[in-house]
């Protein structure tokens, strides 16, 4: 038994020895496993993939990745001649063949492959200068390129936001003049929280030989474009590109994010939307979010993002503030909201009344009435006759035959104190008879007017053209007004306190 | 005993299983791949003055790897820095490898760089003139043969050139297998094009 | 006797009258540009550059002409022409090798296009004459040569100089400035004239192999 234990020991503890030093216990080998793993998907997520690139107002839907990427983007130079205004046209410099350029989306951390080529039919070089480069030149040196030939070059986006890109060859402002810009949006890694809608509106202004809708294809003017006086100042590179049938929409409740870059090449633009407040505003594309703001400034060759929730349907225009720019330059587009009314927040309906000079109806003089003496009330009331009573019964009291009674002399006015004060809160209707002749028609109540100067005209009028009365006091047409009975007549001291 | 050591052998034998095989992993972006190569330049035909006065063709150095290069000899600054990355090139070269190449630099200057001007420059430079050649043409010469190689340069007032800074590596036959005009990108593409020429 | 004296004056008057206008070898007429000087739009040193005189063709070349041309040196038809001397769009507007055909911009008698600056060079050496200098073709353009010396055409397609990749114009493309020596700072001398900038902007992008669909050339000698 010793002999075959030791006869077996020997190749055993062999075996044991060589196979404990290829030994690989169970973690080792689940953790080259999860190794392997995690090569592969960095292999897969590390292949090139094609950005998907858009056209404004459109823009590319979220990256939805976790990691960074290997991003190719193909972008081609089109120098095209195309509607500006109703009946003019210029020609554009464009990337992709539309002003601003087509809208590119990446996250922080991806490598940017951008390829870029100049249609052979155009005259000029061109070359991109990103604003999310970081890089001698944002990547116009090695971007050079002549007509009918393409150029390449790579970056890493190393830091989130929102980035104007735009041509850089010599003459550069005539480039960007031109319309030679667009956006790229650099995500954060965690990616920006989704919304309803979004949008891409890109300002620049404009300098043509012609003035404002001067009509016909008409030249750049590089006078105007140095003294910065543009003809044009649009959205999206023509007048109209956001308004009528080619506004943006949405639906009361969406959330609404604007990416808005402004190319210049010159103005800053004061971005507004009329009739609705930023709840967000990533101030100059940036990291720093502001909240609760109503106009934001969007330097030239820089970008905002802008979120707000649509809360009351209609049409919101969006302007450059600077206001001249938006009447007569064309810096005007259209944001048209569908949906229910929300009236707590914005009332529809609309209460229109005649105005006349003086304080309004409910306008009370601060503190308590002061009496007047009854040779100011009927001052007072003087004011009030001739500009609410006057129109009807005549500055001379005589009214209008068949029309309007007079209250010169007028029996019916004197008989009866308490009748005229209910007339005058409430009113008057069907046929009565005054000084002999009758009147069948209606007179509108004038409860509007303030207890004051109710007071002071129907005083003025007791006490005009022959007519001569007591006064009526404010406090009579106050409970009168209420439902009350009238006070006994004030007896007022000698003395009566001066306004 | 015996059965505990066949147990410890059996689970010896039937240790933990990770999947079979490494997963394919598919190689991503090559290492940065050397630009497909230009036609050859050697039909250009045209003809040199060496430091020897001797009239050479373009194509003297047929059959070699080749660097070449454009300069001026009263360049102040980056013409010696030409020389010296190209002594950098050659010294990383395994022996074998740099006894075959060969460096020609043309000098766009005529007026100033004579034959003589040349040789001092070279001794001046103390390179190897078994594998070394400096030379130069007439302007139409030196013009067409910058328009090859991508070289830009213009003669100011003063006599002082404007120039970019460019190296080519030229295989046997004379297509640019490599190509740098950043004189202070690293050297390793022209390097590794001047070691692998065929 | 006085008939052949007057015979003789004749001739020889006529040949002179003949050759005071210009009766070139080539077939293109030229206009004669005296001395004179150009205004740079990019200068890094002087304002004003000097220009001997010279002639210039006062066309560009016609498809018609360069059809000649490779007819006569085979070696520069699209079928033969060495790859280093034109990328491969080269003459790519004609039907074929030796026909021009029915495209507009084939049209005998519209400038060349799609040509290289080794196949234009290449094409005055043969008609006995040189590329334009950029110095040259500036001072024409600059010189309003249309009106003064009769030169058309300078506002058609691009036109190749000789001179074109002079580092000068290096600043136009946004180049390093420390990529080239002797760099200087180079400042634009009129900021409107934005014709000039295009100008040097274009010859700025352009390699000798290049062929475009606007850029032709004319000769000068």
């Amino acid at each position: 038994m010793n002999r075959w234990l030791f006869a077996l020991s020997m190749p055993v503890t062999t075996a044991v020895l060589i196979s404990s030093l290829a030994w690989r216990d169970c973690r080792t080998i689940r953790r080259e496993e999860a190794d392997r793993n995690e090569r592969a998907a960095a292999a897969e997520a590390a292949k090139p993939i094609r950005g998907k690139l858009t056209f404004a107002p459109e823009v590319p839907p979220a990256p939805q990745r976790t990691r960074e990427a290997h991003v190719v983007v193909d972008i081609e130079v089109k120098e095209v001649t195309l509607p500006i205004a109703d009946e003019t046209t210029y020609t554009f410099w464009t990337f992709g063949g539309r002003v601003p350029g087509q809208f590119i989306r990446v996250r922080q951390g991806d490598t940017v492959e951008l390829h870029l080529k100049n249609a052979p039919g155009n005259r000029m070089p061109h070359n991109i200068d990103l604003h999310a480069v970081t890089g001698p030149g944002g990547g116009a040196p090695r971007t050079f390129t002549a007509p009918g030939h393409e150029t390449e070059f790579t970056f890493q986006a190393l830091r989130q936001g929102l980035y104007v890109y735009h041509c850089a060859a010599a003459p550069v402002g005539m480039h960007i003049a031109n319309g030679m810009y667009g956006l790229i949006l650099v995500e954060p890694p965690e990616g920006l929280p989704p919304v309803e809608r979004e949008y891409y509106v890109m300002q620049g202004d404009f300098y043509t030989a012609g003035g404002y809708h001067a009509a016909g294809l008409q030249a750049f003017d590089v006078q105007k474009a140095i003294d910065e006086k543009p003809t044009y100042v649009l959205f999206n590179g023509a007048e109209g590109a956001l308004t009528g049938k080619n506004a943006l929409h949405a639906n009361v409740g969406d959330r609404i994010r604007i990416f808005v870059g402004n190319g210049g090449p010159n103005m800053v633009s004061s971005f507004h939307v009329i009739g609705a407040i930023f709840d967000r505003v990533h101030r100059e594309g940036g990291s720093t979010v502001e909240s609760d703001v109503q106009t934001t400034l969007i330097p030239s060759g820089g970008a905002a993002i802008v979120e707000f929730t649509a809360k009351v349907p209609g049409e919101y225009a969006m302007v450059d503030h600077s206001i001249f720019r938006a009447f007569n330059k064309g810096a005007v587009g259209s944001i048209v909201v569908d949906g229910p009314q929300a009236p707590d927040v914005y009332a529809a309906q609309t209460i229109e009344r005649p105005y006349t000079e003086g304080p309004t109806a409910f306008a009370e003089a601060p503190g308590e009435p002061k009496p007047k003496t009854k040779e100011e009330q009927i001052e007072a009331g003087a004011k009030v006759f001739a500009t609410t009573c006057a129109a009807c019964h005549q500055p001379s009291g005589r009214g209008l035959a068949n029309a309007f009674p007079p209250l010169a002399g007028s029996d019916y006015l004197m008989a009866d104190k308490e009748r005229s004060i209910g007339i005058v809160l409430r009113g008057l209707k069907g046929p009565i008879s005054v000084n002999g002749a009758a009147f069948d028609g209606i007179m509108p109540p004038q409860s509007h007017l303030s207890d004051d100067d109710l007071a002071n005209a129907l005083t003025f009028a007791r006490n005009s053209w022959g007519n001569k009365g007591e006064e009526v006091t404010a406090e009579e047409i106050a409970a009168a007004r209420a439902g009350k009975p009238l006070p006994k007549s004030n007896h007022r001291g000698a003395t009566a306190s001066l306004h | 005993m015996k059965v505990f050591l066949l147990l410890l052998l059996v689970s010896l034998l039937s240790a933990c299983k990770g999947s079979n095989g490494d997963v394919a992993t598919t190689s991503t972006h090559a290492a940065t791949v050397a630009a497909p190569a230009s036609p050859p330049i050697y039909p250009l035909a045209l003809t040199l003055t060496d430091f020897d006065s001797a009239s050479i063709g373009l194509d003297v150095f047929r059959g070699h790897p080749v660097v070449v290069s454009m300069f001026y000899g009263s360049c102040p600054a980056a013409c010696p820095l030409i020389v010296s990355h190209i002594k950098e090139i050659e010294a990383a070269l395994p022996g074998d490898v740099r006894a075959d190449l060969r460096v020609l630099l043309v000098s766009f200057d005529p007026d100033r760089d004579t034959p003589t001007a040349l040789h001092a420059l070279a001794d001046a430079h103390h390179v190897d003139v078994a594998r070394w050649r400096f030379a130069t043409g007439s302007d139409d010469t030196v013009r067409q043969l910058a328009n090859v190689l991508g070289v830009d340069y213009r003669r100011g007032e003063d006599g002082i050139f404007s120039h970019n800074s460019v190296i080519s590596v030229l295989d046997r036959e004379g297509r640019v297998v490599a190509r740098s005009d950043d004189p202070s990108a690293p050297l390793d593409p022209l390097i590794a094009a001047a070691r692998s020429t065929r | 006797m006085k008939h052949r004296r007057h015979l003789i004056a004749w001739t020889l008057g006529f040949a002179a009258a003949l050759s005071a206008t210009d009766a070139p070898a080539s077939p293109a007429p030229m206009a004669a540009i005296p001395a004179g000087s150009y205004r740079p739009i990019l200068v890094t040193g002087a304002k004003s550059i000097p220009v001997a005189a010279f002639r210039i063709d006062r066309a560009p070349v016609t498809n018609a002409d360069f059809l000649r041309f490779v007819q006569a040196h085979r070696e520069w038809s699209r079928e033969q022409i060495a790859p280093i001397y034109a990328e491969p769009g080269y003459l790519g507007h004609w039907q074929s090798a030796d026909v021009l055909g029915g495209a507009p911009r084939a049209a005998p008698d519209r400038p060349v296009v799609q040509v290289s600056w080794f196949a234009a060079r290449a094409y005055c050496v043969a008609n006995g004459k040189r590329l334009p200098t950029e110095a040259e073709w500036e001072r024409v353009a600059t010189a309003r040569a249309d009106k003064f010396f009769g030169v058309r055409d300078l506002e058609g397609v691009w036109e190749w100089v000789n001179d074109f990749n002079n580092a000068a114009t290096a600043f136009a493309n946004g180049s390093d400035a420390m990529r080239f020596c002797g760099a200087t700072a180079a400042n634009a001398t009129d900021a409107t004239d934005f014709i000039a900038f295009e100008r040097v902007a274009l010859r700025s992008s352009l390699r000798a192999r290049f062929v475009l669909e606007n850029l032709g050339f004319r000769c000068a000698s």
